[in-house]
């Protein structure tokens, strides 16, 4: 049974009576004798009968053989258009949704073709919005676990922000799934695996998207995460970092009054480069930045002086397309004002409050001071003769439904969340501690983590191996306890290791 | 791969704007054909190239009954996820039908209170949509919310649907979903000013709490009292009562052995 690979009716039937997955997708992927290119050609030709090989085939039961179909007609439909038919719209649609997941695994780097190539296509077409809940289905669905980070997941979070269509959707895999995973595989076609821009511009969109939907803690840590992201050593960070360092400024600005204080970790060399550039004055301007010089200085001087600052520039951060954030900035910098008042007064007036501020009209003084106590920024309360007297953090811990909505996941959807008792929230935490521990297990297995430790020495023993409680010296002395050799440690026993 | 792209790809808004542009002034150029697998009946035919108002086609008004019957139901989580649907699939979004979908569903955003969402919804619009008497109206009102602006708020709202009550107004339907709509909004509108103002105010007077609710004395203060708040009448001011909108956690009613095996667990793990 000499199976033909060199037809497409030869695949065709082997897709549909092939037994053992692996073995076709082994099939699938080498081309023979005849090379790469041509393959695709077959792969998008139609069968002899001039039937359309997409017609013969099950899209969810021969995912593997559509897989490979329509994302070589796809592409050579776009690269080359010479005479392939393009797979009909409909189709494609029906597959990203009922694609089964388990055969798409086999040959991951298909699917990241199907995507490119779709999203292109949509483009091409003039409709990239189609595209966007395809990559949805293809990113959420493709890997096992939604953490994990497709080199789909960045095209998605593009073509959201580009057909300008953010949906809830989006927001609450973003919120509720943040990434803890890669999905690494090795393949023949290298640009389609997962790269390290795709992480960056991930996180970078990612805080983008939160930052418009309003969801200021989120996009802080998705910045974060794509500002902090390490580079192979003596190499600079990228420009994308940079930007996402000042995005991030201006965000922690807005939401928690202030710059915050940035990971260890981060890259000395994007805090170098910020010092030097317009923002910096402008977070130092901030009211609740340490660095604020108008501290108990005049009132609304330090408003103005912001509002100084950002017209001097105002063309500068146009160019940056960060001209939106800043004015938001400005607007929410009385604010601040207000919330560092609390430290020092215990009453005080509107109008004075006003004068503080510099607004004049005690209506939208009100106003403000009412946005604040809604948004909990402040704990205060207004009386008719417009005192605001403002309020110590209550002894119990104020926390609100929300706050506990997200840690408990999925098991809230239903239930009243009044009536949570402490065994259910006990539970809620213990998953996510079983689960940091695993994580924490898995990074101490990881043989990158076991080379350096035994290089730096003794010095980090006690640092994050879970407590194991005997340090390990520069592979000469050990202590008395543990029967380890001198040889044991060499790399490649790492999964053989006991610790503690 | 260690250095990093020359430029970054245009990610921030006024570079999406213009590669918006840029993908609207093709989408005039549409292939039919492209038409999804969506719910609505959309077959393969090609459109008609200026196409008159109503079609028998357009999934905007394929896709309205449900729309409002999800909106009868209050079911505003499902009529989001419907509207969003639709706004995707649909192959011509420049037409005015797009209304009959757009305008519920930045209705269910207020109504859920989701600001942000809303105002993106707005700002995706074409400009002769935006332009609509409807959806400046609409845009009004989800101004005055952001900002807070109470009497505006209720003053948008009212103008929203006289608005749709004038007899110019073509889609009875549609002015009757508006109407159930604006009225599910403020009502929630106003239960979430009643928590927030017990919380914030120690006492108010009386023109101040009109304008809050925008409601008169006579509808207001039977309200007030129900819920606790006290009424001085000479000199008209009104004093809130603190109430808890949801209390913290409910002491387990007993605890038993089960609870504390499970508690000492949890206790042991953490030693780890």
């Amino acid at each position: 049974m000499a199976p033909d690979s060199q037809s497409i009716d030869g695949l065709v039937q082997q897709i549909t009576t092939s037994n053992n997955l692996e073995a076709l997708a082994h099939t699938l992927r080498t081309s023979g004798t005849s090379g790469r290119d041509v393959r695709e050609f077959i792969l998008a030709s139609s069968m002899s009968s001039g039937q359309d090989p997409l017609s013969v085939l099950d899209l969810r039961n021969n995912t593997l053989g559509v897989m490979y179909i329509l994302s070589a007609r796809l592409n050579i439909y776009l690269n080359a258009q010479s005479g392939v038919q393009r797979p009909p719209w409909a189709i494609v649609t029906q597959f990203c949704e009922i694609f089964d997941p388990e055969q798409a695994r086999l040959a991951p780097e298909r699917i990241v073709m199907l995507a490119k190539s779709l999203t292109r296509y949509a483009q091409e077409q003039g409709k990239l919005k189609l595209a966007i809940p395809l990559l949805y289905s293809l990113a959420t669905r493709l890997p096992i676990t939604l953490s994990t980070l497709t080199p789909i997941h960045h095209i998605l979070l593009l073509t959201t922000l580009q057909a300008r269509h953010i949906t809830p959707e989006i927001t609450r895999l973003l919120i509720e799934h943040p990434i803890d995973d890669l999905y690494m595989y090795s393949n023949i076609y290298p640009d389609h695996n997962l790269s390290y821009i795709d992480n960056l511009v991930y996180h970078y969109l990612g805080g983008v998207i939160l930052t418009k939907t309003g969801n200021y803690t989120a996009a802080i840590d998705y910045f974060e995460t794509a500002l902090t992201a390490p580079s192979t050593t003596n190499s600079p960070p990228a420009g994308l970092q940079l930007e996402a360092l000042k995005k991030l400024r201006l965000v922690q600005c807005i939401a928690m009054g202030g710059p915050q204080p940035l990971p260890k970790y981060t890259s000395p060399v994007l805090t170098r480069i910020l010092k030097s550039t317009p923002y910096q004055n402008l977070i130092n301007a901030f009211p609740g930045s340490l660095h604020a010089k108008d501290r108990g200085e005049g009132p609304s001087s330090g408003n103005n002086r912001l509002k100084q600052l950002v017209s001097k520039d105002r063309d500068f951060y146009a160019s940056e397309c960060n001209l939106g954030l800043v004015e938001l900035l400005v607007a929410e910098a009385p604010k601040w004002v207000i919330k560092r008042l609390t430290e020092t007064y215990v009453t005080l007036g509107l109008a004075e409050i006003g004068r503080y501020v510099g607004i004049d009209d005690e209506q939208q003084v009100r106003a403000l001071v009412l946005k604040m106590i809604e948004s909990k920024t402040i704990i205060a309360t207004i009386s008719d003769s417009g005192i605001v007297t403002f309020h110590d953090a209550p002894d119990t811990a104020d926390v609100s439904v929300e706050d506990i909505r997200t840690l408990l996941g999925d098991v809230a959807s239903g239930t009243n969340l009044t009536e949570i008792s402490v065994p259910v929230l006990l539970e809620a935490v213990q998953v996510q501690s079983t689960h940091l521990a695993q994580l924490d297990m898995e990074v101490g297995r990881s043989k990158e983590f076991i080379a350096k430790a035994i290089k730096t020495g003794g010095g980090i023993s006690s640092m994050s191996m879970g407590g194991p409680g005997s340090g390990f010296g520069p592979g000469g002395a050990f202590p008395d306890e543990d029967d380890y050799v001198a040889g044991m440690y060499a790399n490649d026993r790492e999964d053989t290791m006991v610790f503690g | 791969m260690a250095n990093g792209p020359p430029t970054p790809p245009p990610t921030t808004d006024v570079e999406i704007q213009d590669e918006a542009r840029m993908n609207d002034a093709s989408a005039l150029a549409v292939e039919a054909s492209s038409d999804p697998a969506s719910q609505s009946a959309s077959n393969a035919a090609p459109q008609p190239p200026p196409s008159p108002p109503i079609q028998l086609q357009d999934p905007y008004q394929l896709i309205f009954p449900r729309i409002a019957e999800l909106s009868s139901q209050k079911r505003w989580i499902e009529l989001i996820d419907i509207a969003e649907m639709t706004e995707i699939n649909a192959s011509n979004d420049q037409q005015l039908s797009r209304l009959f979908v757009i305008v519920p569903l930045i209705l269910a955003y207020l109504i859920q209170n989701d600001l942000p969402i809303a105002k993106l919804v707005l700002e995706r619009l074409p400009i002769d949509i935006r332009m609509s008497p409807l959806i400046s109206n609409l845009g009004s009102l989800t101004k005055a919310y952001s900002a807070g602006a109470y009497e505006q708020i209720y003053s948008k709202a009212n103008a929203l649907v006289n608005m749709v009550a004038q007899p110019e107004f073509q889609q009875p339907e549609l002015a009757q979903v508006i109407n159930a709509m604006v009225e599910c909004f403020l009502s929630s509108f106003r239960d979430r000013t009643f928590l927030l103002l017990s919380r914030a105010y120690t006492s108010m007077t009386l023109s101040l709490a009109e304008m809050y609710f925008g409601l008169g004395a006579d509808e207001l203060l039977p309200v007030a009292a129900r819920h606790g708040w006290a009424y001085d009448t000479s000199t008209k001011v009104l004093k809130p009562v603190p109430t808890n909108e949801t209390a913290s956690f409910f002491p387990p009613a007993a605890s038993s052995l089960a609870d504390f095996n499970f508690i000492a667990q949890s206790v042991s793990l953490l030693e780890m």
